[in-house]
């Protein structure tokens, strides 16, 4: 709203500051047109007064000294009604009448004058003057007053700038205020009708961010609104329906795909189970054979049992792989239910389920933080979540009989939410890797047999959950995984 | 024991033959459902063993074609494991619910298991005896089983050792089970999970070592089940 204001404001001072130059020309124009105009009339009337400058008789001059106050009469009625000063000379320039009421200057000379120089020479002048007389800037015009071919006097009309500057100072006013009222104007619609098209843009915004937070099905509304508006909600359905087809299309594709591959997989594994247990029976049962070939044989019998049974936990890799995949894209397409939890029991919980085989690998694992942490999450998030992190801390943490190399589940308030931390002193990550590790398919160098999708499932987990998760490394040495769960409101 | 073994993928119905003929098991192939109801009336088997995915019908409509006219145990094998999938075969007549890839032992134990079941239900002597080893126990009557000073009763889960009783979660009283149902055999890790958990996706590693270290701390002695490294698991006998 502002915006368009401030618009309105800028065109109408890119507007008007050209126009009050242009105002100030026209006035300029008009009052020098109606100066001449004028003057000429008063040259008319002024040309008896001239005529005859020397009198030839007593009656004569009284005549013309009637004559010449009658004329100063009219000049002084002129410029009354609005007019301008008026001076009139005769050839010799000599004042003889003027609209002054003091009548002191009649009989000076204004030959000194150029614009009555000029107009005794028979021209028509006008334009701006200072004078230093009255010291101030002059308006004037100025017109011969001519008896047949001959110029017997001059008529000058003068007007003070101000005069000028007030008319076009008065113009510009309205419009000022035309100009103002434009802007109070176009803020007022611009305010009604921005209100409208935000809240439209509001609601809009709305559906993208659940869309941005995973639902899918969020659609904004295409039937009301500005056309703009509308066109955009068409574009955004538009947008949505096609992420939603792809994240599907991906998402089947990954199920299918990984559903495909059980069955082939269930092939090799039978084979190579049939590989293996024929060639135990064939070593069990290799006592009645020949003695020699017997010996050569049992050794590379052995040998190829052994190979089986790594192909064997191969082919379990790749199973648990594919099972992994299959995982994440369930989690994906699934908007499960935020529920409420209480992290600081789930955690305590874990603790315990963890202690026998921390105790087994000669490792400590313990609870800090408080009693009771309640937070939102989907269903069986924070227990999956700190089982891999517990998972991961076990598979790199060594025991030195210390204490030193203890794993810790801590729980603290991290602001409103409350953060779960899983610490460890195993060799850590760098900073890097700790960037990585939540991407699909990254391992670690030590984790050989892993699937490379425990933490993806993790940060899974966490988006649905509406957690974040972190990896850090430890002052120290050792690695912090952390998820942060909202509060519970 | 005659097994039917109704699978449109040729490797993989080869693969189960081969491991059913090195069980002792008489077994037939037949890749359609159509042939498969032929099947039922010409080979007459003991069991079925049927894939959903079939290319002329419906695998639970198979299921449901033969059990309106015998009461032959049908164990569904199927690469898809929704829950939705369980209950719909299960539903349509099906004995158990095996979820690809799958390991022979297991296939094998679980034929014995649903045969045993369905025979002890139908009074027919005999079919129980071609899975001697490991369930003797049971096949005796009873529900306990003696397993040294470890006593397991397991329609009861109530598990003594040497007079004293010991609580499990269920979990681990599964998994107990699971292990001393076959004791001196290595169980590989991805059948125990396979079968005990019953789920394909075990959330971390480090589950099932974490269930075998409590039990172990449970029965006081890690002897009891013994780590076989980068395979799986032995249940033995420590005294």
């Amino acid at each position: 709203m502002a915006a368009l204001m401030g618009i309105a404001l800028l065109v109408l001072l890119v507007q008007d500051i050209p126009l009050s130059g242009y105002l100030r020309q026209v006035e300029t124009d008009r009052l020098v047109t109606s100066l001449e105009r004028d003057a000429f009339v008063l040259a008319g009337r002024s040309e008896e007064t001239l005529e005859t400058t020397v009198p030839p008789d007593a009656t004569a001059a009284k005549d013309m000294a009637s004559e010449a106050a009658a004329l100063t009469a009219a000049a002084r009625r002129y410029r009354d009604s609005g007019g301008a000063r008026v001076v009139i000379v005769n050839t010799d320039g000599i004042a003889i009448v003027t609209s002054d009421d003091d009548q002191s200057i009649v009989g000076d000379s204004y030959l000194s004058r150029p614009e009555i120089a000029g107009a005794l020479g028979g021209q028509i002048t006008s334009g701006h003057r200072y004078s230093d007389t009255l010291q101030i800037d002059l308006l004037y015009v100025t017109v011969p007053v001519v008896n047949g071919q001959k110029v017997i006097g001059a008529v000058r009309l003068t007007f003070p700038e101000q005069v000028v500057a007030d008319a076009v100072a008065r113009q510009i006013g309205v419009l000022g205020v035309v100009a103002l009222t434009t802007v109070v104007l176009a803020g007022i619609v611009g305010f009604i009708f921005s209100a409208r098209v935000t809240r439209r843009l509001k609601r809009l915004q709305q559906a993208t961010e659940r869309l941005a937070d995973g639902d899918l099905d969020a659609r904004a509304d295409e039937l009301s609104g500005a056309p703009e508006i509308r066109s955009l909600s068409v574009s955004f359905n538009r947008m949505a329906t096609r992420l939603e087809a792809l994240i599907e299309q991906q998402r089947r594709f990954a199920a299918d795909a990984s559903h495909q591959l059980r069955t082939p997989l269930t092939a090799l594994r039978l084979r190579l189970e049939g590989a293996r247990e024929l060639l135990e029976e064939s070593a069990a049962s290799g006592g009645t054979g020949n003695g020699t070939v017997r010996g050569t044989g049992s050794v590379s019998t052995g040998a190829a049992i052994e190979r089986l049974a790594a192909a064997e936990a191969e082919a379990d890799r790749l199973g648990s792989i594919i099972e992994g995949i299959l995982m994440l894209s369930r989690s994906e397409s699934r908007a499960a239910p935020v529920v409420k939890f209480d992290v600081a029991r789930v955690a305590r919980e874990r603790v315990e389920h963890w202690q026998p085989l921390a105790q087994e690998l000669g490792l400590g694992i313990r609870y800090e933080g408080p009693e009771r942490a309640r937070v939102t999450a989907i269903a069986t998030a924070p227990e999956q979540i700190i089982d891999n992190f517990v998972d991961n801390a076990l598979s790199v943490s060594t025991s030195t009989d210390g204490v030193g190399n203890d794993i810790v589940v801590r729980v603290a308030a991290a602001g409103a939410a409350w953060r779960v931390a899983v610490l460890d002193r195993g060799p850590g990550l760098s900073d890097e890797d700790c960037a990585r590790a939540f991407d699909r398919f990254w391992r670690a160098d030590s984790d050989a047999l892993g699937n490379g999708l425990g933490l993806a499932i993790v940060a899974q987990l966490a988006r649905a959950s509406r957690a974040t998760v972190r990896l850090e490394r430890r002052p120290g040495g050792g690695l912090e995984a952390s998820v942060t769960f909202a509060a519970r409101p | 024991m005659r097994v039917l073994v109704v699978e449109d993928d040729g490797p993989v119905a080869s693969g189960i033959i081969d491991g059913l003929s090195m069980a002792a098991f008489e077994s037939l192939h037949v890749e359609t459902g159509h042939a498969a109801l032929t099947a039922m009336a010409t080979f007459e088997p003991d069991l079925v063993l049927l894939d959903l995915g079939l290319p002329d019908m419906d695998g639970s409509e198979v299921c449901r074609s033969i059990r309106a006219s015998s009461q032959t145990p049908i164990i569904v094998v199927s690469a898809r494991d929704d829950e939705i999938d369980r209950v719909v075969a299960l539903e349509m007549g099906a004995d158990d619910y095996v979820v690809k890839p799958f390991g022979m032992r297991e296939l094998v134990a679980r034929i014995r298991a649903v045969s045993r079941r369905t025979v002890a239900h139908a009074g027919v002597p005999g079919a129980g005896e071609v899975g001697a080893d490991g369930v003797s126990a049971e096949d005796a009557g009873t529900t306990e089983r003696v397993l040294g000073s470890l006593i397991i009763d397991t329609r009861s889960q109530r598990v003594s050792l040497a007079g004293t009783v010991i609580y499990f979660t269920p979990t681990e009283f599964d998994l107990l089970v699971y292990l001393s149902g076959d004791a001196g055999a290595v169980h590989r890790r991805a059948d125990i999970l396979h079968d005990v958990w019953e789920t394909t996706w075990h959330g971390t590693t480090k589950t099932l070592d974490a269930h075998v270290a409590a039990i172990r701390k449970k029965l006081g002695n890690p002897g009891w089940i013994e780590s076989v490294r980068g395979v799986g698991f032995r249940f033995g006998t420590p005294e």
